[in-house]
């Protein structure tokens, strides 16, 4: 590119100055000849140089090589001074990608009262801004077989130390970090902190994916998401028929943990399962509370484009003489024909003895109820995407062919203590939201919030304003 | 006597499920109506051997002739969209295409149908590819092209 430039600009020096009318001139044309011998020896002698100078390039990257900066050489003897940075993949490969999410919201309610568990809140107030995720990711192509991918994710970053008195600062963690390696498309090999498949919306939970603002009340209480565990295991795909899918995934993971060291029990009616997760067990550092591992997988089959069913299921102990399993069952459903879509998910948890202290002595929360045995709950969502034609014609660059407009409508059911009644809880929310490209929304939404079948038995009725972008 | 109720229900229960999950995996195997189509009146054995060397350029999968049906290995193709908000080129997409080749009276006719997946590094997306609708304008180019070469062949 740069020898073309320098080449024209040579032919400009040289043919610039030539008039036109002594053209015919045979005077001139022989001048004209000359001129060009000459231009023909300069680009010559251009050629040579920049062939000379690649070839000393390349000779300099051979001594920084042998001086101990091969990118390659990132060990614990080939590491040395501050340069070593450079040699790490995520950095010198261009097959890696840095990139992230990251949304707020604005919460205007009733009050503020609290809407289910793990749902994000107001504070002291009854309306907040809340910058509630912002998550790094990065992605590496280590080989063709090898690849890593990680989220990292900062919870409501503003602060720099939590008021909570067991959280040990700010939630900063990792909400998966896997190494895979591809043997086939049935079958791969996943390690590392997985995240876990229960039910759909745990392994889609981003927020720029989901058109909703708030999370599903049964993946914060039954499936507590974001649920991942240290583990490994196997996943893959299958094409049984010509239109058909089958996606599984199948790990060993490290398991709930469903008591501090004290014995008190954090499987209760008001958290359900969020405090027995791996990772916010404070009390044993992330490790495992007991000798059982956990099973867990996915199944999910697709017949045809745009329809998936899937079922999945997790088995464990939580307790920490491992004696007491803990499983969870979900179902989920997608449907999806033009602009319709139909989405949901329904999940069952049963933790043996539950209701019973480690001393075999009932157990009983704050309230004076039984602690929960089973849960249950499901949503069932129902998503119109549109873009009004008018709207691309008034301001095309804002409404391009990827903007769209989403209306939704979801039900949410939940009992975290199914043999009790007055630990339902339901929601209706209404929403609309905007993407001028896929990876970017804008989210308005009003929940109708629920106890026990009666609406403003608490008042916790609100709207929510969201945006959510990938960068 | 309850028992052997309790039995019965359980296996007309088991029936029903089997049959629904039957007519669900069946709906896999749809036929591929409404897909692009090249028509020739040159024999079955033509049409599929032009076929084959219409998918030039793309490992074939399968080759079933008796059941005519041609599957080519995935490859990947450029991507339709772009990643976050900084509209970064780091998307995949991939294709592979089933074609099916059905006599039709003394011709034969050859139907092209591409699956398509993509995959995306941002966020969950990173963990697995999933399926998107095939590209008609690709599934049009593969059956014109066997069109073309048929016609060619001037049969």
């Amino acid at each position: 590119m740069r020898r073309l430039a320098i080449i024209g600009a040579l032919s400009a020096c040289l043919l610039g100055g030539v008039p036109f009318e002594a053209a015919a001139d045979e005077k001139t044309e022989k001048a004209l000849e000359e001129r060009i011998r000459r231009l023909e020896k300069l680009v010559e002698e251009l050629i040579k140089h920049e062939a000379k100078e690649a070839k000393e390039e390349g000779k300099e990257k051979g001594k920084e090589t042998k001086e101990g900066e091969k990118p390659s050489a990132y060990t614990f003897s080939g590491a040395g001074g501050g340069r070593s940075i450079y040699a790490k993949p995520f950095v010198s490969s261009p097959k890696a990608t840095v990139g992230g999410y990251m949304d707020l919201q604005y919460r205007l309610f009733n009050s503020s009262n609290g809407t289910g568990p793990g749902q994000p809140s107001t504070g002291r107030g009854s309306s907040s801004f809340d910058q509630q995720r912002f998550v790094p990711f990065f992605y590496s192509d280590i080989t063709d077989r090898l690849k890593v991918a990680s989220e990292l994710e900062i919870e409501h970053g503003i602060r720099s130390k939590s008021a909570q008195a067991d959280s040990g600062g700010i939630e900063v963690s990792l909400e998966f970090a896997t190494i895979d390696y591809l043997l086939r498309e049935p079958i791969n090999f996943r390690t590392g902190i997985i995240l876990l498949p229960v039910g759909k919306f745990n392994l889609l939970h981003d927020s720029p994916l989901n058109d909703l603002s708030d999370r599903p009340l049964v993946d914060t209480a039954i499936i507590p998401s974001t649920l991942s565990e240290a583990g490994a295991g196997f996943y893959g795909t299958f094409y049984p028929t010509r239109l058909s899918k089958l996606d599984y995934e199948l790990y060993v993971t490290q398991g709930f943990n469903g008591y501090r060291t004290d014995g008190t029990p954090v499987i209760t009616a008001d958290a359900g399962l969020r405090d027995a997760r791996q990772r916010v067990s404070t009390v044993d550092d992330g490790l495992d509370n007991n000798n059982g591992k956990a099973v867990v997988g996915r199944v999910a089959f697709s017949p045809v484009l745009g329809v998936e069913f899937g079922g999945s299921g997790y088995f464990g102990s939580y307790d920490p003489a491992s004696k007491r399993p803990l499983s969870i069952w979900a179902a989920d459903w997608t449907f999806q024909r033009g602009p319709f879509e139909l989405i949901g998910e329904a999940a069952w948890v049963y933790a043996r003895d539950n209701n019973r202290n480690l001393d075999g002595t009932f157990a009983f929360d704050a309230n004076g109820r039984p602690l929960p045995r089973r849960m249950d709950g499901y949503y069932v969502q129902g998503n119109y995407h549109f873009l009004p034609q008018f709207l691309r014609r008034w301001a095309p660059s804002y409404f391009t062919e990827a903007s769209t407009f989403t209306s939704v409508v979801r039900w949410d059911n939940i009992n975290t203590n199914s043999e009790l009644a007055d630990t339902a809880r339901q929601r209706l929310t209404l929403g609309l939201n905007f993407r001028p490209i896929e990876d970017t929304v804008f989210k308005a939404d009003y929940q109708f919030n629920f106890e026990d079948g009666k609406n403003n038995r608490i008042r916790n009725d609100g709207l929510v304003l969201s945006v959510a972008t990938y960068f | 006597m309850l028992r052997c109720r309790a039995f019965s229900e359980i296996v007309v229960t088991t029936h029903r499920s089997l049959a629904v999950f039957t007519c669900l995996l069946l709906s896999g195997c749809a036929t591929l109506e409404g897909k692009p189509t090249a028509r020739s009146p040159c024999p079955f054995e033509q049409v599929w051997d032009t076929s084959i060397a219409a998918l030039e350029g793309v490992r074939l999968q399968t080759a079933d002739k008796a059941a005519g049906v041609l599957e080519t290995n995935w490859v990947e193709v450029e991507a339709s969209t772009q990643a976050g908000l900084m509209q970064r080129d780091v998307n995949k997409e991939r294709a592979r295409y089933v074609v099916e080749v059905k006599r039709e009276g003394t011709g034969a006719a050859a139907t092209v149908l591409q699956l398509r997946e993509a995959w995306s590094p941002m966020g969950v997306k990173m963990n697995q590819w999933r399926a998107v609708p095939g590209n008609p304008r690709d599934e049009e180019a593969v059956a014109a092209e066997i069109a073309r070469r048929l016609k060619e062949k001037g049969c």
